[in-house]
């Protein structure tokens, strides 16, 4: 190797060092939201934001995307550390996700789906009575909004590709709501931890929809990091004491939870085995 | 009904008819023009939002997503007005085989419903599949109710996706046109104000001299001529070329009036003149023929003391018998002597002890030099009668005025004075011969017009409360002549 080769290499590497350089010392913890909250409030995102970059002492950063999709494939290709993730997509990448904690919503980490039509709509019991209507499904890696109807109409035994006239996504699980109040779908399957928050911040959207019908419980979607990063075990303390102090409290108020538990992956058994049901 | 009313309020009604229609027409074409122009600015609108909304929504309908869609079609209508679901706007967005995609009222259009059977409009489904191509299309099928834009939603290699139709109710333009309507009226009303009280003077100021005419005009007939004075303002048209004949009918009217009283006067003078000389002529013959016999009767001296003052009586009686018959018949004494300055002179000394009496001021202005070919004891006579009247008429310490000249061939002679004026009733018999009560005789102007007569002259009074005037003038040749 003669000796402009490797001054010329040492200057590459030491460039190399120095674009590092500013990643590792900001160490910042990306944080990835869905439509799993009402995570179109950038103002609660913010001080969220804060609350946890105080308690962890490093950077975070909140990103949102428009489908769950999108913070699936970022957690995948090592974009996102952690995420708030439906329990759908939890239970299909289990083996490479942490289970990091699940909210506490009326003391229980569980929730259910609902199945949601117009308020005019006095007369459907369950999902097999809007056969040949126009339906809304919130998201296709979502529980509640997508799993749980399509392995509803498949126990009633009928294709859920061609039982509908016309199904479509919304993308949220408001905007189910919303399709549903404003006669645009017949039907919609949405959060009921969703919808519930949304009945008492918003009364005049959920008047609109009449819940037709409610699921068995599932797991909460949870809080979850990729496997093998630092500092899980911080950011879980975190999440765990923030129903102890009144700033953390505040920021659950305003979610609408009780609180986080450390969870364990037996809660996600009723979506995995639903998923499976599906495939199979 | 219309034929009686005046001119007076004929003309400003019509001015103001004329007005209040004119006010109207202008304000409806405005109206209709505001209307018309609000249409248009809210078709271009339409058309505008229809050409943003169908770019806008290519992505969706090519990705089959319905939500998304929706979205863009609810949000023109945010408005918590716009998205009051009475149907006056709503956004549709039909796939290419014409079936709802997503509408912004989807209660009304539902999806994968057919679009023309739920607007209920069968002029609209002829016009949907009529329209191929990529052109925009404004439509109002039906009974008009509701206007349709139609924009294609193209494909970036121009295939047609599907069709944004927008329908809006024609009633949204209603305030609009209220709006339109109510700026109109209020200007319009602006302009009555102003102009009606305008148009009521201008017809009133056109039809013043008309009616101020026709009031003359009555009059003419009820009233006496001289009475009448009516001014006109001036001017070449209708108006004044009927007032200015107006004005001539009356003086005409005037000029005859006089005349024929002049005429009736002259007439009735000649007639007691004929009739005094007549009297006289046949007192005269006996009053001479007695006034001899005593004459005779005395020459023979045979009468006593008694007889004598009997006679005495008569006689005077008698003579003033001839005195007042020969005042009355005015005889022409056929005097050849020239009329000379001294004679009027004398005429002066004479009347000054009368008007001394009085303390009357005597202006005398004689321009007389040389002896005219005048009689002078008739012209002496009519310059003595004019002024005892003169002086008589006047109150205490006023004045009478002489003025004597010649003039074109004629002598002048003009007495004033400052008395009372000469009252109507008099007037018209002045010249005749007037015995009033408490008065010596009243034959004086009698005695002056005939004189005045005799030598072919003319006399005229001009009597004003203050101040009347007597003028005489006499022609020289005739004088000369007789």
């Amino acid at each position: 190797m003669n000796p402009l080769r490797r001054r010329l290499l040492r200057a590459a590497m030491g460039a190399c060092a120095l674009a590092a350089w500013p990643a590792r010392a900001s160490a910042s913890l990306t944080f990835g939201t869905t439509p799993v909250i009402l995570d179109e409030q950038v103002e609660f995102l913010e001080s969220w934001r804060r609350y946890l970059e105080v308690r962890l002492r490093r950077p975070v950063r909140m990103l949102q995307r428009g489908s769950y999709r999108e913070i699936l494939v970022m957690l995948a290709e090592a974009k996102l550390d952690c995420a708030w993730l439906c329990g759908y997509p939890y239970v299909r990448m289990k083996d490479r996700l942490e289970l990091l904690a699940v909210p506490l919503y009326r003391g229980q980490p569980l929730y259910r789906s609902y199945l949601i039509v117009p308020a005019d709509d006095g007369r459907t019991r369950t999902i097999v009575d809007l056969r040949g209507k126009v339906f809304a499904f919130s998201d296709p890696d979502s529980n509640s909004g997508w799993l749980t109807p399509q392995v509803e109409l498949k126990r009633a035994g009928v294709d859920g590709s061609r039982f509908f006239k016309k199904s479509f996504f919304t993308w949220s699980h408001r905007r189910v709501i919303e399709a549903c109040a404003s006669g645009l779908a017949q039907g919609g399957a949405v959060d009921g931890y969703i919808w519930d928050t949304l009945a008492r911040q918003h009364p005049e959207l959920t008047g609109g929809t009449r819940v037709a019908w409610r699921s068995p419980e599932y797991g909460f979607p949870p809080i979850v990091a990729r496997r093998g990063i630092a500092g899980t075990a911080e950011l879980r303390r975190a999440l765990l004491e923030m129903a102890r102090t009144p700033p953390g409290r505040d920021l659950l108020e305003r979610l609408n939870l009780d609180g986080f538990a450390a969870g364990e992956t037996g809660l996600y058994d009723g979506i995995e085995t639903n998923w499976r049901y599906l495939r199979g | 009904m219309l034929g009686n009313l005046s001119y007076r309020h004929k003309t400003p009604l019509a001015m103001s008819l004329v007005i209040v229609v004119a006010t109207v027409v202008v304000s409806a074409a405005l109206v209709w023009q505001g209307f018309r122009q609000a249409h248009a600015a809210f078709t271009h609108h339409a058309q505008e939002l229809g050409k943003v909304l169908a770019r806008t929504l290519r992505p969706a309908i090519l990705h089959d997503d319905v939500w998304q869609a929706f979205e863009i079609l609810v949000t023109p209508l945010e408005r918590a007005a716009d998205r009051s679901h009475d149907g006056s706007r709503v956004l549709v967005l039909l796939d290419a085989r014409g079936q709802v995609f997503a509408s912004s009222d989807p209660r009304r259009f539902g999806v994968l419903d057919d679009f023309a059977r739920a607007a209920g409009d069968p002029g609209l489904s002829a016009a949907l599949t009529g329209q191929r191509g990529g052109g925009q299309l404004v439509l109002a099928p039906g009974d008009g109710r509701y206007l349709y834009v139609l924009t294609p939603v193209l494909a970036e290699d121009g295939a047609v996706l599907g069709r944004l139709v927008q329908r809006y109710d024609r009633d949204l333009l209603g305030p609009r046109l209220t709006q339109v309507a109510t700026g109109t009226l209020f200007a319009g009303l602006a302009a009555l104000l102003l102009l009606l009280p305008l148009g009521w003077l201008a017809g009133k100021r056109l039809a013043e001299p008309l009616s101020h005419l026709a009031e003359c005009l009555t009059r003419v007939g009820r009233e006496p001529v001289d009475d009448i004075r009516c001014e006109f303002p001036h001017g070449r048209d209708e108006i004044g070329q009927l007032a200015e004949r107006f004005q001539g009918m009356l003086g005409e009217l005037r000029n005859k009036h006089a005349l024929e009283q002049h005429l009736a006067q002259s007439d009735r003078l000649a007639a007691i003149g004929r009739l005094s000389a007549g009297i006289a002529h046949e007192i005269n013959n006996p009053l001479g023929g007695m006034l001899n016999a005593i004459s005779n009767f005395r020459r023979r001296g045979g009468a006593d003391a008694q007889a004598e003052k009997t006679l005495a009586l008569i006689e005077r009686g008698l003579k003033q018998i001839r005195d007042t018959v020969s005042a009355l018949l005015v005889e022409a004494r056929l005097e050849s002597r020239a009329l000379s300055p001294d004679d009027l002179d004398d005429v002066r000394t004479l009347i000054a002890a009368d008007a001394q009496k009085k303390q009357l001021g005597l202006r005398w202005r004689v321009e007389v030099v040389e002896p005219l070919p005048l009689p002078s004891a008739q012209v002496r006579q009519i310059l003595l009668n004019l002024l005892l009247n003169a002086v008589h008429a006047s109150p205490e310490r006023g004045e009478v005025g002489t003025h004597i000249g010649v003039a074109g061939g004629r002598l002048r002679i003009e007495v004033g004075n400052a008395g009372p004026e000469i009252p109507e009733r008099r007037r018209q018999h002045l010249f005749e011969p007037y015995f009033g009560e408490g008065e010596v005789h009243g034959l004086g102007l009698w005695v002056t017009y005939q004189l005045v007569g005799q030598l072919s002259g003319r006399i005229d009074v001009h009597s004003l409360p203050g101040y009347t005037r007597f003028t005489i003038e006499l022609p020289l040749e005739t004088g000369n002549a007789d």
